[in-house]
């Protein structure tokens, strides 16, 4: 059984190879009947994949402990949910799941330009793609194989069981999204490349990828959030971001993507910055490999410590083989590659995207930077320097802010060159109301200078986004004599693409503003307690009732019970615990109890039991924070209104 | 002035301003980021600045006041044993703390009493992402998957 999941894999990789030769064999010779083989074998190795997770998440289910990577992540008595997450619990089984989620992507590819024949690009993309996932398959087959047995007579009992931190419901979304964002990005890349090769280079890449683009930007995002969720709910060290190299990795590939995806937008309008498009697509690409590089190779110290392992060389050597290939394909193209138009106005739709590219490549350059000094500087001078989150948040606040606010600006200023009358009209109103936000916040006391201006700015900007809704809704009203409501649905309807970027953009406000308030006005208390007293923590009190043991599926648990108290009054019961799970007795993890609002959220944790049921309790209280995953919420739908088929009329929207 | 030139003037002040807040915050932030060995070589040198260190939790040194929380340890490097600090800690003893863990300390050093008074206390636990290492009769790894799993 296992057998069929190693040879399917194995085999997906010859046919990998078969299908790199037959559509470039197909577009040389203009045979079309090669190039149509080529996207049957792309229809294989999806088939093929498809079988070796198969026979993977079966060897989990039945506890198949005679393959390595199931007893190392896996146990008896794990909750069947978690059995399934095992597929991506460590690095074998993540590549395969990394490997499917290129054969799928590849498959509807293949699929959606079934019926194409004019455009020598597609072979030339299938080609790059399947290069892409034979290297995968190579080094999942023969370097890292999930489905190594132990020999028959050694096989254990019972596996190692899965860390008790990935035993939460993080475990279920946050790695997929995050590793399946990271393959999206290999779609626009292919095809960016395949334009290169073929001359094609009209936006039609660009449009056929938008989706795919989109989508991965999405996961990516959405993966980056849950991913804080899990840190900010489960780990309980009270933070969601730390700077961490791990962090960092997954973070600057999406500085960039956000970079390409307003920048095609620019190059599909006014044909300008295709070579920099292409710059960003490649380094995007090349930064989620190198993502996976530095999770893997263990060159830089995380506190999220994979198991350290050979493939750190091989991620390296793809990655600068990918650099290499694509500098010298835009160096050979350089003259197809001029820009259409020419800057005309710095007060002009295109230079405020531009400003908007600056800055976010300047944040992924500064994270980066800071991410590899350490390695930099030893190389260098021998001296380990390191820097911590006080260089990241003093570098990135202020550029944040210049985003924020070139989020606002962004839409009132109109395409090529707008005019001081047009400026003035649109300024005045949020520009009037973010004044009165900023005396309304200094008089109530806010002395923090960068959450006041983050609070101000983000009133300019929901006042930039309302204006825009109805300023749509208004003309609709007058051009087709429609009611609000009415009007209001086909503006959205017949603009996906723009209003759902508008949806996006409210929830990276509300992004904004939850780690502001979360960031700038925490309150954090620590205290040992018997059983009866209580604890105060600014307007709160925990007042400590008693101590439970239980006992369940595959831990044991102590939950402290606490009344919460606010100015007196009884607000409800918070029970934070502490938990030893069988398979790793030596290291009790802490469940954080929380209790959430809009305001702000209380957030508790069982530091330490004592005799006589005295416990240590640490309680924080963070305001603002849940918009930050509201934020993330509305960004997602957003993304995912984007991705909704567009409609169809004669002429292009006015976007 | 012609407008491409006007631009490219927008553009280096931007780059500019840009590459001034990553140099001033670099200045202002960076620590040097030591072993046990090199701190205790080096240490009179950093006196009184924020410093990184790593080490591995010696055994029988843990020495952890739950009331009050202050965890006292002595931190050694695999490769040199026989030099150690002691540390101080004031928080919450974290839950994967235990004799033998690297930790990664942020604080400052005094060599006098070679005493570590850490800010911060990360503990980097090998097993934290990953599975276990199987028990030994079922081990029959790679000799390279062997290292740290």
């Amino acid at each position: 059984m296992i057998d069929i999941g190693r040879f399917a894999l194995a085999i997906s990789f010859f046919v990998s190879l078969y299908v790199v030769f037959a559509s470039l064999f197909g577009v040389l010779k203009n045979d079309l009947r090669f190039v149509t083989s080529a996207r049957r074998g792309i229809y294989a190795v999806f088939f093929l994949s498809c079988i070796s997770v198969a026979v993977l998440i079966n060897a989990f289910l039945t506890d198949n402990f005679q393959v390595r990577y199931v007893s190392h992540y896996s146990e008896i008595t794990l909750p069947t949910h978690y059995k399934i997450t095992g597929l991506w619990a460590g690095q074998e089984g993540s590549l395969l799941f990394w490997i499917w989620g290129l054969a799928i992507a590849m498959a509807m590819v293949a699929f959606q330009n079934r019926k194409e024949r004019d455009h020598r690009f597609l072979p030339y993309a299938y080609a790059i793609l399947m290069v892409i996932y034979a290297f995968f398959a190579i080094l999942a087959s023969f370097i890292t194989n999930p489905f190594e047995l132990f020999p028959a007579n050694q096989v254990p009992p019972d596996g190692n069981g899965l860390n008790p931190m990935l035993q939460t419901y993080g475990m279920v979304f946050h790695p997929p999204a995050l590793l399946w964002g990271y393959v999206g990005f290999s779609i626009p890349f292919a095809f960016a490349m395949a334009a290169l090769i073929t001359k094609e280079l009209d936006p039609l890449w660009i449009k056929k990828t938008r989706r795919w683009t989109v989508l991965s930007w999405v996961l990516l995002s959405v993966g980056n959030i849950l991913g804080s969720e899990w840190a900010y709910a489960e780990l309980g060290w009270g933070g969601y971001w730390a700077w961490d190299p791990v962090e960092n990795a997954s973070f600057i590939p999406w500085l960039t993507a956000s970079a390409y995806l307003h920048s095609v937008m620019i190059q599909e309008r006014r044909g300008m910055l295709k070579v920099w498009n292409i710059f960003l697509i490649v380094a995007t690409f090349a930064l989620t490999i190198f993502g996976t590089f530095l999770v893997r190779s263990g060159v830089l110290q995380s506190v999220h410590d994979f198991g350290v392992s050979e493939m750190g060389p091989y991620f390296l050597t793809f990655m600068f083989v990918t650099i290499a290939a694509a500098t010298y394909m835009v160096y050979y193209r350089w003259n197809e590659l001029k820009s259409d138009n020419q800057l005309e106005s710095f007060l002009s739709r295109e230079s405020t995207f531009l400003l908007n590219n600056v800055i976010l490549l300047a944040l992924a350059f500064a994270t980066l930077w800071g991410t590899m000094f350490p390695l930099i500087s030893e190389m260098v001078t021998g001296e380990k320097i390191t820097v911590g989150p006080p260089f990241f948040n003093q570098v990135n606040i202020p550029l944040f802010l210049v985003l924020l606010i070139i989020l606002g600006i962004c839409p009132l200023i109109g395409w090529r060159k707008a005019t001081a009358e047009n400026l003035r009209k649109n300024f005045i109103l949020p520009g009037v109301l973010a004044i009165a936000a900023a005396i309304a916040l200094i008089s109530s006391g806010m002395r923090d200078v960068y959450a006041i201006l983050f609070f101000v700015f983000s009133v300019f900007v929901t006042v930039t986004i309302y204006m825009e809704f109805h300023r749509g809704v208004r003309a609709r009203k007058k051009l087709a004599g429609e009611g609000v409501l009415k009007a209001l649905g086909s503006l959205l309807w017949k603009n996906k693409r723009r209003y759902g970027g508008y949806l996006i953009h409210s929830g990276i406000i509300m992004i904004f503003v939850g780690i502001t308030g979360s960031s700038a006005f925490n309150v954090e208390e620590t205290q040992t307690l018997g059983v009866g007293e209580g604890m105060k923590i600014r307007d709160y009190t925990l007042r400590y009732e008693k101590i439970y043991f239980h006992r369940e599926s595959n831990y044991d648990a102590a939950t402290a019970v606490l009344t919460v108290l606010k100015d007196g009054k009884k607000q409800g019961i918070i029970e934070p615990e502490k938990r030893r799970y069988d398979k790793y007795a030596e290291e009790p993890t802490s469940e954080v109890a929380l209790e959430r609002s809009l305001k702000e959220d209380l957030f508790v944790i069982l530091a330490s039991i004592h005799e006589d049921d005295r416990v240590t309790i640490r309680a924080k209280i963070n305001p603002l924070i849940n918009w930050y995953w509201i934020g993330g919420i509305v960004a997602f739908f957003g993304g995912l209104y984007v991705l909704l088929p567009e409609y169809k009329r004669k002429e292009e929207a006015e976007a | 002035m012609k407008k491409s030139h006007k631009f490219a003037i927008a553009g280096a002040v931007i780059f500019l301003t840009i590459v001034a807040l990553i140099y001033t915050a670099f200045q202002q932030s960076s620590v040097y980021y030591m072993t046990v060995p090199e701190l205790k070589s080096k240490g009179s040198s950093v006196v009184g600045q924020g410093l990184r260190a790593s080490g591995q939790v010696k055994d029988g040194t843990i020495n952890y006041d739950s009331e009050k929380l202050i965890l006292n340890f002595d931190a050694f490097e695999k490769e040199m044993s026989s030099e150690i600090i002691h540390v101080t800690y004031k928080g919450i003893k974290p839950d994967s703390f235990k004799a033998g863990v690297e930790v990664i300390l942020e604080g400052k050093y005094d060599p006098q009493e070679n005493l570590f008074k850490a800010k911060t206390l990360l503990v980097k636990c090998p097993s934290r992402y990953e599975g276990k290492t199987p028990p030994p009769d079922y081990k029959q790894e790679k000799p390279t998957e062997g290292g740290k799993v």
